[in-house]
């Protein structure tokens, strides 16, 4: 159909008249003056309620009638479908489900029996409807779908005045490249990286520089996980006998065996999936190769498992060395066989995460290749309530019986690529003669049987077939969409009864858009990852920064995310410049400079994050327990960063260039009967390292005589009144001068490890803090506290 | 008046006054305190198979002939398999006698109301999981865990009001989700303290943290006042009832307080005394380690820091090798379910909690080429709780096809085809659940609407 007035680039994505504010604290929304408008296309109707015929169709036609009284029978793989039937809808997870419908609505509109068309008989049972009579003439329903049927006929779209358009407060330029740098890259932006980005060029080439730097490539690894949960690995043990090299890894008794090798190889096949992801991305191939590529990747400890040859030797220093590899072997019946590649799909550990039975017949496999590579949830496709009474009179129900084939004849041709792979042991040998089962649909793809000549490496033909797929776009839109903005896309709405239902589908269908133009995108560019990281950055689903009141649905899916812990570890990183966990020394963690990140071992599950096996759901807004687990490592980082600080010249710290400890609020004073005398130009210094702090760890820019910076300043003052107060009335012991625990002090270099991995090492002598005797160092170290707790800072 | 009205008229000035969070004010955390009724669903992931436990049948040629039983006899009312061929029944652990059904129907299942012939329709892991969950199959609403949770959320700042174990956790943002972590326990109680076993140790001076709570609340305000987004509104609101509920988080420390039970103080409560079953329970200390997450559960509803829970068990999905999987999965989850029922009495609960017991769907009644059994939509699921009496509620037949139960009088069975009778179906136990817990007539229930429509005719399964 032809659709008017509507821009879905990533630079005008939904419609969304939005432009940035000026940098320094503004917060009034911006009212847009014109533009195109969410849902509108055309100026034929003029009236208020005006609806065009795309409107129509997504807010009444499916949601209302279609979804509920059709779609189970008449959708590919449906029982009406089975039987013929020239009309079929595609349902929400088809890519452009809404064009493909109308177009098929209105060419089946033009059947007529009798001057009325078939499509408004069969639903009242005439014309031998397979389902009798589904709707009746008098209700609600029958009227949407006759005004609609009849609108088709006349064989023009509806169109409507532009409405008022939506008015959004969108990140300016520095705002949006510090988000980004810090999801992405885990690091705050230079000021040179600031200074550059002036406009829309400048701004794709530094977001686009941030997925060349390596922390963007672990972040990579995670979102993809998020997906396949694929590390939950697979232990080597489980291999013994089908792989050449598993008796080195799970064989104590063979000479080779260590049990640091051991935990390297489970730790290597654990991410190979991911490392192959990395790969692909890294040297900028086709991403479809992660599923259609004949190859993987390997390190020197893969490489000896798989009886392949490696170039550097299987080292702990090698474990980070990813490799192409091809070829891979299986041992079976005492002789080696080379495995039919298709990228992650053919890894341990995806065949093992996603593990089968004899009954199951890797349909689960197939549920997860449709849902994660192709954007369709299986589940979504019907709604089926199961009787096991028509089960039972069935035979072979999953063919036969229309309850089930609906969803088994999609899925089941996919399972059928996994033919040769065992179901039973999942670590068996491939068996590249192996059997498929006579009573499931054969294997093939989108209706389409393999050709007999490809079984022998079935899944490897499926692998391409899947890369080619439009939907293949989608689904990497929908997996980066996620990861980077932490939300799942929209789905279709389902509570039509709900007053703001129509404002819901509105703004499923305009994200379902800007998905569908990122996939076309992608396809355009060769499949290159990096040109739906950009679309995902520059969309008003990461960029928005606030929005009026009112129509809520319509922005559903904007606003700050919960940091997951992986990103508040890195967070803490970028802006502190101080580790956020502990040093340990072992073979592995020297791998990372012996760095242990808290958040990302035992504090992970408790914040919110996932295991990959029976914790697979972020938690995604704060709980009293994540709330104090993020304020324990909030004091912790307080206490390590404050002095450490401000041991270094002011030029070269992250958080105190306008203050020494020495500027302190109030004259010092040495009886409680002194009244505090305030001085003035250490007050503006304070507010002004405030303004600092806030736009360093906040992303937020304030005056210095903002409500934030005066209540923050407060908080510092009144810190430093108790203590000089305690100070005073303690002087007889001494005074208050001491920090409040050893670790708080300015003694350790919280950011360097020693080099034999036994902690941190110690500050020069002559640059050591020991004692607070002005009361600022712990005075600004509630500050840091205050603001590493702060709503802004464990959310982006 | 419910805590959402106080705080706005009590303004926001004088909120901090109520928060003296990571203070040991006695005061405010006696207030934290929830006093019951608590509510604890226990789920067996992967879909049960409930002939084996409370819907037992008697084998014939090639159905239902797990174990062979011989024997099925009602025990209060519950039809559960009492003999094989080999004599008595068990449900036995790789081989080991861990617990008989009817031994677990006569004395601490003994208050359970059971419901068989339970219909889920379905044979989807998900489905079913998210049916019992929260009584919808087709629509995502909160878990009535969370729902029990946030009713009483709404009037009082309960730190870990959902603790979240289970295998359905959906909130619906009602109330705030919690992870269990014994180990980090007191951390999160004392969040300032380098050493959480001494009082005396703080990262930063304790008058800071004062300071600190009240800037963050005026922080959070200010922000609620001027940030449209929906997503902001969301996570804001969220932290701001994380906040209010950390004011009892030092309440976590009670939790701790008593040292964890060892095998042998377990060992009374254990069925079969016979020294093969004890050493194997004993071995690896796989009773204590079944029994330790719901005992921290437990005792975080002892110490009223907590309100509901979910908690899930594996090793159901038994497509293989039924027998000897199905009866081993089982075994621990009964075992672990006695211990809760035990447990709670001897934590002086007992009176106050509701346990609900569930599982995705059932097993087929026939084995698949591999001895195993694959899904099947006809299940069991149990409830005991303050004013429930025990009953068994509903049936299946012979093959383990769901009969009906009467819509005027549910303990009345009929036939499957029987027009005055309705199969039971999750929406109608979490209809019932709603109903006793008093959920139902809250504002955020009747957001999250049960289905309506053919066959979701009120029950009244827990009258």
């Amino acid at each position: 159909m032809a659709r008017t007035k509507r821009s879905l680039t990533p630079k005008d994505s939904r419609g969304w008249k939005a432009r940035a504010v000026p940098i320094a604290g503004a917060v009034a929304l911006v009212a847009a003056a014109a533009g195109a408008s969410v849902g509108c296309y055309g100026t034929e109707d003029s009236s208020a309620e005006c609806q065009t015929t795309r409107e129509t169709f997504t807010t009444e036609v499916y949601g209302k009638v279609l979804a509920q009284n059709c779609a189970g029978c008449h959708t590919p793989g449906g029982a009406a479908a089975d039987q013929g039937a020239k009309f079929i809808l595609q349902r929400e997870t088809y890519p452009d489900f809404v064009s493909a419908n109308i177009a098929s609505m209105r060419e089946y509109a033009k059947v007529e029996v009798g001057g009325k068309p078939l499509l408004l008989r069969k639903p009242l049972g005439e014309e031998k409807h397979g389902g009798g009579a589904i709707l009746q003439s008098g209700s609600a329903e029958y009227r949407i779908l006759t005004d609609f049927v009849n609108q088709l006929r006349t064989g023009e779209d509806k169109t409507c005045p532009n409405e008022a358009p939506l008015t959004l407060q969108q990140l300016d330029n520095q705002e949006l490249l510090r988000k980004a740098a810090l999801n992405l890259a885990g690091r705050i932006p230079t000021d040179a990286e600031y200074a550059a980005v002036v406009d829309e060029a400048s701004l794709d080439a530094a977001l686009l520089k941030l997925t060349d730097e390596e922390v963007f490539y672990k972040r990579l690894r995670d979102m993809w996980n998020d997906v396949l949960f694929t590390e939950k690995g697979v232990d080597v043990s489980t291999m013994l006998g089908s792989y050449p090299g598993a008796d080195v890894f799970a064989n104590d008794k063979n000479p080779a065996y260590t049990p640091d090798n051991r935990t390297f190889a489970n730790y290597s096949l654990r991410q190979e999936p991911l490392r192959l992801i990395e790969f692909v991305t890294r040297n900028r191939l086709p991403f479809s190769d992660i599923v259609a590529g004949n190859y993987t990747v390997v390190n020197p400890f893969l490489a000896r498992l798989y009886g392949l040859g490696a170039d550097r030797p299987m080292a702990a220093e090698n474990l980070f060395y990813w490799q192409k590899a091809e070829g891979v072997k299986q041992v079976r019946s005492g002789t080696e066989h080379v495995v039919p590649l298709a990228g992650v799909l053919s890894t341990p550990s995806f065949l093992n995460r996603w593990e089968t039975t004899a009954t199951n017949r890797s349909r689960k496999r197939a549920r997860i290749v449709l849902k994660t590579f192709l954007a369709t949830d299986i589940f979504k496709f019907a709604q089926r309530p199961v009787d096991p009474s028509s089960l039972a009179s069935v035979q072979n129900a999953p063919l036969n019986d229309s309850q089930c084939s609906v969803c088994h004849n999609v899925h089941d041709p996919i399972a059928g690529a996994f033919r040769g792979f065992s179901e039973t042991s999942q670590m068996a040998t491939f068996d590249k003669e192996g059997k498929w089962h006579d009573d499931m649909k054969p294997p093939g793809f989108n209706g389409v049987d393999m050709p007999s000549t490809e079984y022998t490496r079935a899944l490897s033909w499926l692998g391409k077939r899947i890369g080619d797929d439009s939907r293949f776009g989608l689904a990497v839109a929908y997996v980066m969409y996620q990861g980077i903005t932490g939300d799942a896309p929209l789905e279709y709405p389902t509570d039509k009864a709900n007053p703001r239902y129509a404002d819901k589908v509105k703004a499923f269908e305009a994200q379902n858009d800007w998905f569908l133009s990122v996939a076309q995108d992608f396809q355009a560019s060769n499949k290159d990852v990096r040109r739906v990281v950009l679309a995902v950055l520059k969309s008003p689903y990461f960029r928005a920064k606030n929005g009026p009141a009112d129509k809520p649905e319509l922005y559903a899916s904007m606003g700050s995310r919960l940091l997951t812990p992986e990103l508040l570890a890195l967070k803490y990183q970028a802006t502190l410049g101080v580790h956020a966990g502990d040093v340990r020394n072992s073979a592995f963690y020297k791998l990372q400079g012996f760095k242990r990140q808290w958040l990302e071992e035992e504090w992970r599950l408790l914040y919110g994050g996932i295991d990959s096996n029976n914790t697979t759901k972020r938690v995604d807004v704060l709980s009293p327990g994540m709330l104090a687990a993020a304020s324990l490592i909030g004091n912790v980082m307080a206490c390590r960063v404050t002095a450490y600080d401000f041991t270094k010249p002011a030029a070269t710290r992250n958080l105190f260039k306008f203050v020494d400890p020495n500027i302190v609020p109030f004259s010092p004073r040495t009886d409680a009967s002194i009244p505090l005398v305030a001085i003035p130009e250490n007050e503006t210094k304070i507010r002004q390292n405030i303004v600092h702090l806030y736009w360093r760890l906040l992303g937020e820019r304030i005056e210095p005589n903002s409500e934030e910076a005066t209540r923050t300043y407060q908080l510092f003052a009144n810190v430093w009144k108790g203590i000089e107060a305690n100070s005073i009335a303690t002087a007889a012991k001494g005074g208050d001068f001491n920090f409040t625990d050893n670790s708080c002090r300015g003694v350790t270099n919280w950011g360097t490890v020693k080099a034999a991995g036994d902690g941190f090492e110690e500050l020069p002598k002559e640059v050591q803090i020991t004692q607070d005797k002005l009361f600022t160092i712990r005075s600004w170290q509630a500050v840091i506290a205050y603001l590493v707790s702060d709503y802004r800072f464990l959310h982006e | 008046m419910q805590r959402r009205d106080i705080l706005k008229i009590g303004g926001l000035a004088g909120l901090s006054l109520l928060l003296p969070w990571g203070t040991s004010s006695q005061a405010h955390a006696d207030a934290a305190r929830f006093a019951g009724p608590y509510f604890l669903h226990l789920h067996a992931s992967g879909g049960w198979d409930p002939t084996l436990f409370c819907d037992g049948k008697v084998a014939t040629e090639n159905l239902l002939d797990t174990d062979a039983v011989t024997k099925v006899e009602l025990v209060n009312g519950v039809p559960v398999p009492t003999e094989t061929k080999n004599g008595e029944y068990a449900l036995l652990s790789d081989g080991v006698k861990v617990e008989s059904p009817k031994h677990f129907f006569q004395n601490q299942g003994k208050s359970f109301r059971v419901f068989n012939g339970v219909d889920t329709q379905t044979n989807n892991h998900e489905t079913g999981v998210m049916a019992f969950g929260c009584g919808h199959n087709s629509t995502e609403l909160p878990a009535f865990a969370a729902m029990a949770a946030g009713k009483v959320a709404l009037t009082q700042d309960v730190p870990m009001a959902f603790l979240a174990g289970g295998a359905y956790n959906f909130t619906g943002d009602v109330v705030a989700l919690s992870r269990f972590d014994r180990d980090r326990i007191r951390n999160i109680a004392f969040p300032n303290r380098p050493d959480s076993n001494n009082a005396e140790s703080k990262f930063i001076p304790e008058l800071a943290t004062q300071e600190i709570l009240a800037a963050r609340t005026k922080r959070i305000a200010a922000l609620q006042a001027t940030e449209n987004l929906p997503r902001t509104k969301r996570t804001l609101e969220a932290l701001r009832e994380a906040q209010l509920g950390g004011s009892g988080l030092s309440l976590l420390a009670d939790v701790l307080k008593d040292p964890d039970l060892t095998f042998d103080q377990m060992k009374g409560m254990l069925p079969f005394q016979e020294q093969a079953s004890l050493d194997y329970l004993n071995n690896g200390n796989r009773f204590v380690n079944l029994a330790r997450p719901v005992e921290s559960i437990l005792r975080c509803f002892a110490a009223g820091i907590s309100v509901s829970a979910t908690y899930a068990m594996g090793g159901f999905d038994t497509h293989d090798n039924h027998d000897v999987n199905q009866m081993r999965a089982q075994s621990n989850f009964v075992l672990t379910l006695r211990y809760v029922m035990q447990r709670a009495k001897e934590l002086g609960i007992g009176d106050k909690l509701y346990v609900l017991v569930t599982s995705d769907f059932g097993r087929t009644p026939r084995y698949n080429m591999n001895r195993g059994k694959d899904h099947w939509n006809v299940t069991s699921a149990l409830l005991s709780g303050p004013g429930i009496a025990p009953a068994c509620i509903g049936a299946s037949d012979a093959g383990h096809k769901p009969k009906r139960v009467s819509k005027s009088d549910v303990r009345t069975v009929l036939e499957d085809k029987d027009s005055n009778g309705l199969r039971i179906r999750a929406s109608h136990l979490h209809r019932e659940m709603r109903r006793i817990l008093e959920v139902d007539k809250l504002d955020f229930a009747k957001q999250w609407p049960l289905p309506t429509g053919t066959g979701e005719d009120v029950l009244g399964l827990l009258t």
